[in-house]
C-alpha cells in the first residue's frame, strides 16, 4: 500500500466522520442558540451536561458547513449519512381505516380488517400512509388517497363512497376519528374532513 | 506521529481472507432484488416508480431525479431493469465493479423519484456497495471464477467503520433526544416503538402491561448501539452475535421490510470467527484460513 492510497483512505474515514458524527450531525442549528434555552437545558439536565451540550453545539457549528461543502456528492449517490434510525414511537396510537360504502375494510395491523394489508404496511408505502394518518391535509396525501380510491373501484365495483379514516387513541380501543378523507361515486373528488 | 502513520499503513495494508467479503457482495444486492421483486410481486410499480402527474402516489419527487430528462417515460423502467441486472451481476461477482457503480446509481434514481419508500436502509445498502467498488469482493464465490486467497482489508474495515457510525449515532441519538430509554420509571420508548400499530407488530393492549420487558430491551439496545466502537476490534463477532439477535428481534416485531434483512447482510464481515471455519467444512480439498480479523498485517 502506497502513502497516496493510505491518504485517500484515511481521508474517506474523515469524510465520513464529518458528514455523520454521532451525537452531533442531528442537532438543529437552533440548539442552544440563545441564553434563554441554555438557562433551560441548564435547569433541566445540570452544569456538567450543558458543558458538554456547548461542546457539541460549538463542534456542530464548524462540522455543518463543511459537511455541506465535502458532502456534496452524496445526492448523485442517494447516501445522505444521517443515521438517527428509531429514537421513540408515538405516544399516541394512530390507525389508518378505510371504509367502503360505510363498512370498514382495512384498519392498520387488525388482523381481520386485512383488505390490501400487503401494500400498505409495505415498507414503500408505509411512511405514506404514516403522515396521511398523523397529519391533517398532509403535503403528500392525494396520491395515497387516489390509489385507495381506485383500489376501491377494482374490488368493489359497486362502491359509492370511500372514507379514508385517520384514528387516533389510547392503547385499548380503535380510538377516535382525528381526521378523513371522502370520495364519494360519481366524480370520486378526494375531500378533506377535519 | 510517526507512529501512528505507521499503525495506519499497517492498519489498510492488512490483508483478509476474502469470503465474508464476497458474502456481503452476494447478500447486498440479493436483498435489493428481493425487496424491488416484493414491490413488483405486489404490483406496486407503476404507482411508485411513477410521476405523480402520470398516476404515481409521490407528489414529491427529489430535484436529483434526473433520468426523465434523458429517457422520458420509460425512464422509470430502465431504472428498476438496470437496478435489477446490476445487482444480479454484482451478486454473482460478474463485472463487480461496472455493476456496482451502474447499479446505485440507477438504484439510488429510483430512491430520488419516489423518496417516501427510499429509507435508511436503501441509503446505508448504497454506501456499502460503494465501497465494495473499491474491493476485491469478487476473488471469492465469483462466476466468473476468480481466485484470491488473500485480499486488502481495509474495505471490510470501512464496511465495519460505517456500520460502527450507523450503531453508534443511533444509539447517541436516542439517549441525548430521549432520556426515557435508560429511565426505570418512564414508558419505555421500546415499547411505544413496538406497540406503534403503523410499523409494530405487538398488540399495545397486551403488551403494554409487561413495560420492564420493553425497559430492559431498550436498556440492551442501548448498551449494544454505544459499544458499536468495539466492531472495529478483534471482540467484533461477540457484539455481533448480539446484533443478529436485535435483527432477528425487529424482524418478527416489526414491518420494515428489508430492514434486518439488510443490516444482516453486513454481518458475514463481522461474524468471520464463526462463519469461516463453517465454511472450511465445505471447501474441497482446501486449508482452512485465517479468519478475517480487524488488523490481520499485510504481507
Amino acid at each position: 500500500m502506497n502513502a497516496t492510497k493510505a491518504t485517500a483512505i484515511l481521508l474517506v474515514h474523515l469524510l465520513l466522520l464529518v458528514v455523520a458524527m454521532p451525537g452531533v450531525s442531528f442537532l438543529k442549528s437552533s440548539f442552544l442558540s440563545d441564553q434563554a434555552s441554555e438557562d433551560q437545558f441548564e435547569q433541566r439536565y445540570g452544569s456538567a451536561l450543558t458543558q458538554v451540550a456547548q461542546a457539541m453545539k460549538t463542534v456542530n457549528t464548524y462540522r455543518r458547513p463543511l459537511a455541506k461543502t465535502v458532502g456534496g456528492f452524496q445526492p448523485v449517490f442517494r447516501i445522505r449519512q444521517a443515521w438517527h434510525l428509531y429514537r421513540d414511537g408515538p405516544s399516541t396510537i394512530r390507525r389508518m381505516e378505510i371504509l367502503v360504502d360505510g363498512t370498514v375494510v382495512y384498519r392498520t395491523n387488525d388482523p381481520e380488517l386485512d383488505w390490501q394489508q400487503a401494500i400498505f404496511r409495505n415498507r414503500r408505502i408505509r411512511p405514506m400512509a404514516e403522515t396521511l394518518v398523523k397529519k391533517p391535509r398532509a403535503k403528500n396525501r392525494v396520491g395515497l388517497a387516489r390509489f385507495i380510491v381506485e383500489t376501491v373501484q377494482e374490488d368493489f365495483p359497486d362502491a359509492e363512497r370511500v372514507d379514508i379514516v385517520s384514528r387516533w387513541g389510547g392503547r385499548r380501543g380503535p380510538g377516535k376519528v382525528h381526521h378523513s378523507i371522502v370520495a364519494r361515486a360519481p366524480t370520486w373528488t378526494l375531500e378533506d374532513r377535519k | 506521529m510517526n507512529r501512528l502513520w505507521s499503525w495506519w499503513m499497517s492498519h489498510v495494508s492488512a490483508q483478509m481472507d476474502p469470503r465474508p467479503l464476497a458474502l456481503v457482495r452476494i447478500f447486498l444486492p440479493l436483498v435489493v432484488i428481493l425487496d424491488l421483486g416484493r414491490a413488483l410481486q405486489l404490483g406496486l410499480f407503476e404507482h411508485i416508480f411513477v410521476p405523480f402527474s402520470s398516476g404515481g402516489l409521490s407528489q414529491i419527487q427529489d430535484p436529483h431525479w434526473i433520468l426523465a430528462e434523458w429517457l422520458g417515460s420509460s425512464a422509470s423502467a430502465i431504472a428498476l431493469g438496470v437496478t435489477l441486472v446490476c445487482m444480479a451481476l454484482t451478486s454473482a461477482g460478474v463485472w463487480m465493479r461496472p455493476a456496482i457503480l451502474i447499479g446505485v446509481l440507477a438504484y439510488a434514481q429510483l430512491g430520488h423519484l419516489f423518496p417516501p419508500g427510499d429509507r435508511a436502509i436503501d441509503r446505508l445498502i448504497r454506501s456499502g456497495l460503494l465501497v465494495l467498488l473499491f474491493s476485491q469482493a469478487d476473488r471469492a464465490y465469483s462466476l466468473r471464477q476468480l481466485r484470491a486467497d488473500r485480499i486488502p482489508a481495509w474495505p471490510a474495515h470501512m464496511i465495519r467503520y460505517l456500520l460502527v457510525l450507523v450503531y453508534l449515532s443511533a444509539g447517541l441519538s436516542k439517549l441525548i433526544q430521549q432520556p426515557g430509554w435508560l429511565s426505570l420509571t418512564a414508558d419505555p420508548p421500546l415499547l411505544r416503538i413496538l406497540i406503534d400499530p403503523m410499523a409494530g407488530e405487538l398488540s399495545p393492549a397486551f403488551w403494554a402491561a409487561y413495560p420492564w420487558l420493553f425497559r430492559l430491551g431498550g436498556y440492551a439496545t442501548i448498551a449494544f448501539e454505544l459499544a458499536a466502537p468495539l466492531l472495529l476490534t478483534r471482540h467484533a463477532h461477540k457484539l455481533a452475535a448480539f446484533g443478529v439477535l436485535m435483527h432477528i428481534g425487529i424482524m418478527f416485531t416489526m414491518t420494515l421490510g428489508m430492514f434486518s434483512w439488510g443490516m444482516l447482510a453486513f454481518y458475514p464481515l463481522l461474524l468471520a470467527p464463526f462463519i469461516l471455519p463453517v465454511l472450511d467444512t465445505y471447501r474441497p480439498g482446501g486449508e482452512p484460513q485465517q479468519p478475517a480479523g480487524p488488523a490481520t498485517p499485510g504481507h
